[in-house]
């Protein structure tokens, strides 16, 4: 038996939700003109340490009743041209080779650079347990990144480092420009893309179609995006927010920080799944009721039946 | 020869542009057994689903099915059925995606222009996301997730099951939509993939019916599943890209009633098994048989195959070695075998996939052929399980376990791309070794200690490649395998798509 895991948990010290509240947050306008974007804006998905956890969530995977939000109604509806993602486009290595070499050579415009999944620094800082054209996949982003009018971190890994990053890190993963709560990362604190903006990061574990498409759908736009002091977007919300609590609930019932939105604080000696049980009826685990357990970055169903109370 | 992106490589050695050697690269080391380590038991259960987003519900019924086994703790029968209403959604919704999203586009490749169904190719199947197949699959398959959502409050990477049984709240309401998404999906499979009820196709059960099925009518022919398999026959499909001759199945979708301590009695409704290749005989199927070998892995080798309760990942990445990959090549009684939907259905003894598997044996038509199949049985178990949830809707989802500081368990799950082990020791309350092993890690495995050729290593020694600039024939072949690199825990990844040049 072990109790810290079924029994009523403790308070936690981090029990907090990350979240800054409003007046932490700093507005950073981008310096691009709106109308430059238009009409042929390019998308370059690359995947490093990565489950594809975004680019299936992308897909549409948001369930019945919802529409839109996929990836490809916002390709459609916005006008911009797919360069290449792994899993979607037809195009031969040798011509995304000869892509990236466009793009770096400044032929190509390169609108967002969509990053998902951990950077990885291992072995030993060289990069080389990850590798594209037998080089390290962590240079090439890095490159990539200087040509991009916006880089987006999709999801906690290519964030903050995500569960790869989680000790012992045997991969020395990092974020794009945050090593866990740190910055740093790929790219320093002070790295701007051409735009002017630091990484987005759009972190959950996966982050929702919902708030990638939003997100990149104000940008074409021109609205400015305030970000928080970890760089997301206010596009990002925790899970089960509202207008009144800008916060993840869970995280407070449970007394643990949610990790999909704050990134890889993965305590080797504190149990990540909790329980807590309803006294009246201890076998059953009714999410209606103050049942619970951490979820991270789910969003309320939309079968309406799931709340935490 | 090259290099790729992506998180595989394929090497070959070509002939006269016949492929007389093969070499499967995995690229990437993620590393995740060694987060395991030292962590609660539980914590397996948050982890392992990040492993891949493609099948993380399979990992996650992995890894309770594990701890379950560890501490021989009993599962409520109405979680085994959520469980497998879960994972029967992901198996169909991988099926979709995988055919009209990564395998049909390649029929589109202008290579075919001259043929006369390429006009139809380019109506059902155009990349990207312009053929109507490919469109509705998006459609149908999102909208079939919903399932999941509705028990695990997102996908993927959903936290739902639990040793014991599921954290999730069970009401008719929920299984209510559960079945008219259930519904929608088959008449449109029924329309669009099919051309035909599914009672009619299920009655197609010989290779010689399925010949006359797909001439009865135009509906059958040029539906999305006949012009697949009139045009991957026409390109000799049903020839290349045999592979291993061994089929191994763990088993799909336990009987909730009978699936219970001491978990000796591994009965599903798609049974376990070994195919022997070399006498045609099904064997029974025991994980002690299962071995890794790391001679030709970046790990540290601890020479010749190990149970992976003896396993062990460390990372040991030696470029100017005999080693080329940072996968493990997995073993089955010391042989070679191939998994997914082909061995899935041939050991659980469809009869239709058997027959046509008896005439031609394994091959690429064959692999992809299986993936239009299995979703039509798969759609009538759903619609029963959730029958059966509605008509057990009173009954517990969870049975508090008793966790046990000292056991070893191991979990297998059938994901949509074959079987999938999760082997744990837990030590003092604490996991003392964590071992994963996927079906494309058997399936992409290099070479083993002997230095026999993996699976997909096999299939492609003796394929043609007419134009080694274009090499269509291997994306074929490649594809049929359903590459989920993402899930190659050690630790390879999707991007497979055109990730391979000669």
């Amino acid at each position: 038996m072990i109790p810290s895991n079924f029994g009523i948990p403790e308070l936690d010290i981090d029990c907090q939700s990350d979240f800054p509240n409003d007046d932490d947050q700093l507005a950073i306008t981008h310096s691009l003109e709106p109308g430059q974007l238009e009409p042929q804006a390019t998308l370059l998905w690359l995947e490093c340490g990565s489950c594809s956890g975004e680019s299936m969530a992308i897909l549409g995977a948001e369930g019945p009743g919802k529409e839109g939000y996929n990836l490809l109604d916002f390709l459609e509806l916005n006008q911009v041209k797919l360069l290449w993602h792994p899993s979607l486009s037809l195009e031969s290595p040798r011509q995304l080779k000869t892509l990236v070499d466009l793009i770096l050579a400044g032929k190509q415009r390169l609108t967002f650079l969509c990053v998902e999944g951990s950077i990885i620094h291992g072995p030993n800082g060289t990069g080389m347990f990850d590798t594209f054209d037998g080089q390290p996949k962590k240079d090439l982003i890095r490159s990539l990144c200087e040509k991009a009018e916006y880089v987006l971190a999709m999801g906690t890994c290519s964030s903050f480092g995500g569960i790869p990053a989680a000790t012992p890190n045997p991969t020395e993963s990092s974020g794009l420009q945050f090593q866990n709560d740190r910055h740093g990362g790929l790219l320093d604190r002070e790295w701007r893309s051409r735009a002017g903006l630091p990484v987005l990061n759009l972190s959950g574990c996966p982050v929702d179609a919902a708030t990638m498409i939003k997100t990149m759908s104000l940008l074409l736009k021109g609205v400015p995006l305030e970000l928080d002091a970890s760089n997301r977007p206010f596009t990002v919300v925790p899970c089960l927010s509202d207008s009144l609590h800008r916060k993840c609930r869970t995280a407070e019932k449970v007394g643990y920080s949610c990790y999909g939105c704050i990134g890889a604080r993965f305590p080797a000696n504190k149990p990540l799944f909790r329980h807590v049980e309803h006294v009246d009826n201890e076998t059953s685990f009714d999410l209606t009721s103050d049942h619970t357990y951490i979820n991270c970055g789910s969003r309320v169903s939309q079968f309406g039946t799931q709340s935490y109370g | 020869m090259n290099r790729v992106e992506g998180d595989l490589e394929i090497k070959l050695e070509l002939e006269n542009n016949v492929v007389t050697d093969a070499w499967c690269v995995g690229t990437m080391f993620r590393g995740f057994e060694q987060i395991m380590l030292g962590r609660e038991p539980n914590d397996a259960l948050i982890i392992s689903p990040r492993i891949c987003g493609i099948c993380s519900t399979s990992q996650l019924y992995a890894a309770t099915s594990a701890l379950e086994v560890a501490y021989q703790s009993p599962v409520a029968p109405n979680a085994t059925r959520i469980r497998n209403l879960c994972l029967m959604t992901e198996s169909v919704m991988s099926d979709a995606r995988h055919t009209f999203l990564m395998f049909t586009p390649d029929f589109c490749n202008p290579v075919y222009r001259g043929d006369k169904l390429y006009a139809q190719m380019l109506e059902l199947f155009e990349p990207p996301f312009k053929g109507r197949l490919a469109r509705e699959t998006i459609q149908y398959s999102k909208q079939i997730l919903g399932i999941v959502i509705a028990f695990g409050g997102q996908w993927p990477h959903s936290t739902y099951m639990a040793p014991g049984g599921v954290t999730c709240a069970l009401n008719k309401l929920k299984l209510a939509e559960c079945l008219s998404v259930i519904e929608s999906y088959i008449r449109w499979y029924e329309q669009s993939v099919l051309g035909c009820s599914s009672e009619r196709w299920l009655s197609v059960d010989t290779a010689s019916k399925f010949f006359e099925w797909l001439d009865e009518t135009g509906s059958h022919s040029k539906g999305a599943l006949g012009l697949f398999a009139r045009f991957g026959r026409s390109i000799g499909l049903h020839k290349i890209g045999k592979g291993s001759a061994n089929l191994l199945s763990s088993g799909s979708y336990y009987d909730p009633e009978r699936w219970r301590p001491p978990y000796l009695d591994r009965s599903c409704l798609y049974p376990a098994g070994f195919y022997n290749g070399g006498t045609n005989q099904v064997e029974e199927f025991s994980h002690e048989h299962v071995s890794e070998h790391l001679r030709y892995s970046w790990f540290e080798d601890h020479g010749g195959g190990r149970h992976p309760w003896q396993s062990e990942t460390k990372p040991d990445y030696r470029p100017d070695s005999e080693a080329y990959s940072f996968a493990k090549a997995t073993r089955y009684k010391n042989r070679v075998v191939q998994l997914g939907p082909l061995s899935d259905l041939v050991i659980a003894g469809d009869p239709l996939i058997t027959s046509l598997f008896q005439q031609e044996g394994s091959n690429t038509w064959l692999r992809q052929f299986c993936r239009f199949h299995r979703p039509v049985s798969v759609l009538q178990q759903m619609r029963k399980t959730v029958s059966e949830l509605i008509r057990y809707a009173g009954e517990p989802t969870f049975i508090k376990p008793t966790p046990v500081l000292d056991a070893d368990g191991c979990g297998f799950i059938n994901a949509s791309r074959g079987s999938l082990g999760h082997w744990v020791k837990i030590r003092r309350g604490k996991i003392a070794n964590y071992q994963v092993i996927t079906p494309t890690s058997w399936n992409a495995s290099p070479r083993d200690s002997e230095g026999r050729r993996g699976h997909w290593e096999e299939s492609f020694i003796g394929l043609e490649i007419k134009d080694p600039s274009d090499p269509i024939e291997l994306c074929h072949v490649v594809r049929s395998h359903d590459a989920c690199l993402v899930c190659t825990v050690h630790f390879l990844k999707s991007g497979l798509k055109r990730s391979f040049s000669i």
